[in-house]
């Protein structure tokens, strides 16, 4: 990418949900909370050049330009962000209500 | 030379029936260990907080049998040093919180971390059918939510599946550290950070 070989990290809070099936735990959602994300070049990977990221969340914002770039896939812009701070405390409060009014 | 400790507490069970139980370590253990030991082995979840625990140097002898209601007449020797007593009260403490379900709930809690750990590394190794098993078997009521996808655990392996043969971001990997469970004995949410690596 860009001539260069990068290495992308990216922290989230994944929200599992499980019911219990017949004894068993079983998944029934997965969903995340973007926390911020990061492009490191490698050793060896080549010339550095600046790498110009025009994304609009910092949640994700090396995550959307990489899926955009090397997946051929447009991200949402409204993917919950800690970059969004009371949107992203909804979604948790949210999932543990369910848990106790289940 | 460390000096065995051996506590023994009489548990109030129904019908007001004493009965001893013993439990062995070494006096070097804290003794809140033996504490934790004896919750594990006798009561199973019961706040310990309830729980009296003394010294005893002069104590009960290990090879005697209590008789069932005779906790006073209880014959003493020296290589006992912590004594243990659940009251009745304590017990009827004890059905009062057994709603929290503590065994099950750090047994289940163990289950799931490992679900949720496994079923990230099926995606990260291509494993799809062993991914799938970790899934609730009825796909209309799943439900996948990440930057790339918004649809069922189905289309989510489909896609996936179709991005690993195209060979674009076949090189990711997750790791996984559950930081909070949220349980019912029927539901559950758990809610972990995830650092994604590609």
């Amino acid at each position: 990418m860009n001539g260069a070989e990068y290495d992308a990290s990216s922290l989230a809070t994944f929200l599992a949900k499980l019911v219990r099936l017949d004894g068993e735990w079983k998944i029934i959602s997965l969903e995340c909370i973007y926390d911020k994300d990061n492009l490191i070049q490698v050793v060896g990977g080549g010339v550095p050049r600046p790498l110009d990221i025009e994304f609009p969340r910092e949640s994700y914002r090396c995550l959307g330009y990489i899926l955009k770039v090397l997946g051929g896939r447009e991200i949402g812009l409204n993917l919950p962000g800690y970059d969004r701070p009371e949107e992203a405390q909804t979604i948790l409060k949210a999932a543990r209500e369910w848990v106790y009014q289940s | 030379m460390q000096q065995e400790v051996v506590a023994i507490a009489l548990t109030a069970v129904d019908g007001n029936l004493f009965r001893e139980m013993k439990i062995r370590g070494r006096s070097c253990l804290p003794r809140i260990w033996l504490m934790k030991r004896f919750r594990d082995l006798c009561i199973g979840g019961i706040d310990c907080g309830g729980l009296s625990c003394r010294g005893h140097q002069d104590s009960l002898s290990m090879n005697e049998e209590l008789s069932p209601g005779r906790q006073d007449d209880r014959p003493r020797a020296n290589s006992i040093d912590i004594w243990i007593i659940v009251t009745q009260n304590m017990l009827r403490l004890n059905r009062k919180s057994s709603s929290q379900h503590q065994p099950d709930y750090a047994l289940d809690r163990l289950r799931v971390e490992q679900i949720v750990v496994s079923e990230r590394y099926c995606r990260d190794s291509a494993q799809w059918q062993k991914l799938r098993a970790f899934w609730h078997p009825d796909d209309s009521r799943t439900s996948v939510k990440i930057t790339w996808f918004n649809e069922t655990i189905e289309g989510h392996i489909a896609a996936s599946k179709d991005m690993a043969e195209r060979g674009g971001l076949v090189n990711v990997k997750h790791f996984i550290h559950p930081v909070d469970v949220t349980s019912s004995p029927a539901i559950l949410s758990l809610l972990y950070g995830i650092l994604i690596v590609g």
